[in-house]
């Protein structure tokens, strides 16, 4: 205790000292006349007249959304149904890209986005957001149905997570109970992961797992009823070393992961690391080769991160109204319709509560599964060390 | 108007009076190519030079909020170069990258030259098939290779699911034989080797057999023939080929993605595109500078080896045939093992492709799977999200358009650039500003294309001073183009270049022929084959490029490519397949009618001689 509680009360205080307050850095006199101008950010009413923005979408004449969702650019003739003379001009750019060029372009002067629709939370926030290159927006009508933390300071459609799948053919039932599991001998060569160094978004899982230093040592502590003793930085960093050790194979996108996780023919267990809920949905699938997987759900100390999804206005978007209509849009009606029906799938959890479940077997109620949820402003400050210190590692 | 139009008169006169008494046709061209290349060029390198040497925005992160963004910083240089990231972030990862290429320029060139000769010099039997055939590799996306090898290859015993050899024979591969350095020098090898194959039958084609008719005479052997004197002509074909082998090898992302990562095998491909997509732009660049420099290394050999050679004219005003060697018995025999060879590595993961594209059910191999869902289905509710065949998709064929637009215009551009690029460093050999501009030219190649979108992104976002706004237009995609892919044509330019000799030009010149008409009427017919395979290779590289154009494409100019990864993004496997045949064959329904274009345009340019 006497060597924890020191670090508990640091790591404590410097969450304290770097908590973002939630609100961005004073705007500028020019985003500020803007913000005006378009009703956002502190001069968005309080009831929108949604007649009268919709007629103002008309005059200006479409919206344009980046977006990090294949899901997306399929809604473009539901949208342009439903609000004739909107045209959906939809970029699909994968969540690294959407905000690399929305920030080249805000930094270059160039305004050609409405919306941006993607994950990369931490990314957003600091670099965007903080910035005055996004605003939050959400229909007022709806703030009673959306849980403070998906509306501020940015706003989210819904949450997306990362776990562990296993093979169920191989074994029906979880084949592991801990994080640390993994790092027995007898996961050697049967662990797949999606590789940190070339996808964003498993760096932030491993760094959420370093993050959690604390609960790590305390279960690898109930787990082999010792106490760990540290060759690395701390217990996070401990696991990804043991993990390390097992030799995982690495792939590119969850994707090219799913069919060696789920193969139908396994005849030894199998774990996928960093794979991605929503993908549930093409398990058993036999279009999709009849894959035999599923999600670790009871996990300790977590059995996977979630992370909202994001969808705010950009700075001096060209077609503000329309973008407050697309938002409108993507959050759908209360049966989980139009522009959130794409995403009402398994693995997917609307930011919405009054939206019911889906009726898909596969769908887990969200509190069924242990979550951990991300803590941007955690991942944002050890990301650098953390991908420092697996590059230096991984053999 | 009326009052500019004289003035203007004059000062065409004055400039051409200037040109006359001062300039040569060739200083002018290389100062027009200097201009060329430094807008292209120069001013990408010049903004990865700096970003490596500055505090971007995302580095907060790494020194904390007090960072000036913009201001002076050796910070990446000595992350990269000199710290605990040193060894697996760059001498491990260059290690491997330059055995793999080391590996792929052997393969290129022994595969490739092979083949020219068989079709060129020898009578092999079934030469059209082994001709067309040959081409196909490279036609291919390079990680429709790297798929089908896994699916031959992979098995339990890797961890993976069975693959064809395991289900077929129950025989595992050992794991460097499924993962690794070993797969991707094969895969990239296969993908390569038609480059070889062009540039050297280019080559051997335009061979005077004068000199081996000598060394007959002379009483040589065949095979002294070949090594004192084959060999030595054909040396700066063989060494664009070497030098395109290595440059394509070290740049590709896919292939060893598929095969490397899953052993840990990373090239600096992998680590500059994974270092782009976290954040780390500025490192990406220290690692693409240092494998610039190394490329230089191999860039300045090839000039070694080529400026100390003086004699490699072939097409000269004399005549002279091609001499045939008769394989005799061993006719059918040689001819039948080549299409056997070209029918597994090119046709096979061609077919593997089509016939993905005609399951309705992923990796149920039974004839009873088989559909054309995939291909012209309307699109079923509940399968695909209701996605229809690809043919039935009206944006497919939008696409379509754009991109054979795109790649035929960035081709031609290329080609003719590629040509006078070729045209001078062959006649002014030897002088700095050439030199220059030769360098230059091939510097491109070693940018990694998602980092050379993303400059142009930068230098033409909001217009300047030199730079027009071109954002979201299609201009902007025709020049990143030109700007990414002119070191492929000017290769081809110089190789073509500089087998012509210069006697041709230089009796024209005697005739007080202007230089223009020089050039139109001798040097380009003479280099019209090389023209043609400058322009085909971009235009098919184009076709499939995805990371130089993510940056940059709008709904209004989709490509193919960005279609294609939608297709994979969401999943639709099958989908996914279908679109890569259709590219394929887009492909080679293009490249063929260019190529009938060209011969009924009377395209046969060796009678000139």
């Amino acid at each position: 205790m006497h060597r924890v509680l020191p670090l508990f009360i640091a790591a404590v205080l410097a969450v304290l000292l770097v908590m973002p307050s939630g609100a961005q850095p004073r705007v500028p006199a020019e985003v500020d006349a803007w913000l005006k101008q378009a009703n956002l950010g502190p001069y968005a009413p309080s009831k929108e007249d949604w007649r009268a923005v919709y007629l103002a979408a008309r005059r200006e004449g479409k919206v344009t959304v980046y977006t990090s969702s294949s899901r997306v650019p399929p809604l473009k003739k539901e949208f342009e149904t439903m609000f004739p003379g909107v045209e959906f001009e939809a970029f699909q750019l994968g969540t690294a890209a959407s905000i690399d060029r929305l920030e080249r372009e805000q930094r270059a002067g160039i305004y050609n986005a409405d919306v941006i629709h993607a994950s990369g939370y931490p990314a957003q926030y600091h670099r965007l957001f903080r910035r005055h290159m996004i605003f939050a927006f959400v229909p007022p009508e709806l703030v009673n149905v959306i849980p403070r933390e998906f509306r501020e300071p940015l706003v989210a459609q819904r949450l997306e997570a990362r776990g562990i799948f296993y093979n169920t053919k191989a074994s029906p039932d979880s084949p592991i109970k801990s994080w640390w599991d993994l790092t027995r001998p007898e996961w050697r060569g049967r662990l797949s992961m999606v590789d940190p160094m070339v996808d964003a978004s498993s760096l932030d899982f491993i760094t959420q797992l370093v993050g959690s230093a604390l609960p790590m040592a305390k279960d690898y502590e109930r787990v082999f009823g010792q106490r760990l003793r540290l060759t690395t930085p701390n217990a996070g960093y401990e696991l990804l070393k043991g993990i390390l050790a097992n030799r995982p194979r690495f792939f590119r996108r969850h994707g090219d992961a799913l069919p060696v996780v789920g193969d139908p023919n396994a005849t030894e267990p199998r774990i996928g690391i960093s794979m991605v809920f929503s993908q549930l949905r093409d398990v058993k699938d036999p279009e999709r080769g009849n894959l035999q997987a599923w999600a670790v759900t009871q996990l300790t100390p977590y059995a996977g991160m979630s992370y909202p999804s994001l969808m705010n206005i950009a700075n001096r978007a060209p077609h503000p109204n329309a973008a407050k209509l697309l938002i409108r849009y993507f959050f759908g009606d209360a049966k989980g319709g139009q522009g959130m029906a794409p995403f009402l799938v398994p693995g997917n959890w609307p930011a919405r509560i009054d939206v019911r479940p889906s009726d898909d077997p596969h769908w887990i109620p969200y509190e069924k599964i242990n979550f951990k949820i991300m803590d941007p402003e955690a991942i944002w400050r050890v990301q650098t060390e953390v991908q420092d210190w697996w590059i230096a590692n991984v053999r | 108007m009326d009052r500019e139009r004289p003035v203007a008169l004059a000062a065409v006169r004055a400039a051409r009076w200037a040109g006359r008494r001062f300039v040569s046709p060739q200083s002018l061209l290389a100062a027009l190519l200097l201009v060329v290349l430094a807008y292209l060029v120069v001013a990408p390198l010049f903004a990865v030079v700096t970003t490596s040497l500055t505090w971007q925005s995302g580095d907060t992160r790494f020194a904390g909020p007090d960072i000036e963004v913009g201001r002076f910083t050796l910070f990446h240089w000595q992350r990269v170069l000199n710290s605990e990231l040193t060894r697996n972030l760059i001498v491990l990862p260059m290690a491997r990258t330059l055995t793999v290429a080391l590996g792929v320029m052997v393969i290129v060139t022994v595969v490739g030259g092979a083949l020219a000769w068989l079709v060129v010099r020898t009578d092999v039997a079934f030469k059209g098939s082994i001709a067309t055939l040959a081409v196909l590799p490279y036609v291919l996306p390079s990680w429709t290779i790297a798929l089908a090898w896994l699916t031959l290859f992979r098995n339990q015993g890797v961890g993976a699911p069975r693959g064809f050899l395991e289900y077929a024979l129950g025989w595992q591969a050992p794991e460097w034989l499924v993962y690794g350095g070993v797969p991707i020098i094969i895969a990239l090898g296969i993908h390569y080797f038609p480059f070889g194959y062009l540039f050297l039958s280019g080559a051997l084609k335009n061979l005077n057999t004068e000199l081996e008719e000598s060394a007959d005479v002379l009483g040589l052997s065949s095979w002294q023939t070949l090594t004192r004197i084959t060999f030595p002509i054909i040396m700066p074909a063989i060494l664009s080929v070497l030098l395109l082998a290595f440059a394509r090898s070290i740049g590709t992302f896919g292939t060893p993605a598929i095969l490397g990562l899953p052993a840990r095998y990373y090239v600096v491909a992998t680590q500059i595109y994974s270092l782009n997509l976290t954040g780390r732009a500025s490192q990406a660049y220290v690692v693409a500078l240092a494998l610039m420099a190394i490329a230089a290394v191999g860039l300045y050999i090839n000039f070694k080896v080529l400026g100390t050679r003086k004699s490699f004219e072939l097409v000269s005003g004399k005549g002279g045939r091609s001499r045939i060697v008769a394989l005799g018995r061993w006719r059918v025999a040689a001819g039948a093992a080549v299409l056997l060879f070209l029918v597994a590595v090119a046709l096979f993961p061609l077919l593997l492709l089509v016939w993905s594209s005609l399951m309705a059910h992923q990796g149920d191999y039974s004839l009873g799977n088989l559909s054309l869902r995939h291909w012209i289905g309307a699109g079923t509710p509940g399968i695909n999200d209701g996605e229809p065949g690809v043919l039935r998709n009206p944006l497919n064929l939008t696409a379509m358009w754009n991109s054979i637009r795109l790649g035929l215009l960035g081709g031609a551009v290329c080609g003719i650039l590629g040509l006078l690029i070729g045209y001078l460093v062959a006649r002014v050999r030897g002088s700095l500003v050439v030199r220059l501009i030769e360098q230059v030219s091939f510097v491109p190649m070693l940018i990694p294309s998602i980092a050379f979108g993303a400059i142009y992104l930068s230098l033409f976002a909001r217009g300047g001073l030199l730079a027009p706004a071109l954002y979201g237009t299609f201009a902007l995609l025709l020049l990143v183009t030109v700007g990414k892919q002119l070191p492929y044509a000017a290769r081809a330019g110089i190789s073509a270049q500089m087998q012509v000799s210069k006697e041709l030009e230089e009796a024209a010149s005697v005739l007080c022929i202007p230089w223009h008409m020089r050039f139109a009427r001798i040097l380009f017919p003479l280099t019209r084959p090389a023209f043609l395979a400058g322009t085909l290779i971009v235009f098919i590289t184009t076709m499939r490029e995805l990371s130089l154009y993510i940056m940059l494409v709008t709904p209004r100019i989709r490509l193919m490519a960005t279609q294609a990864f939608w297709y994979t993004e969401v999943g639709f496997r099958q989908l996914a397949d279908a679109f890569t045949v259709m590219l394929v064959v887009v492909i080679l329904v293009v490249t063929g009618l260019v190529n009938l274009l060209n011969r009924l345009s009377g395209g046969r340019v060796r009678s000139v001689s």
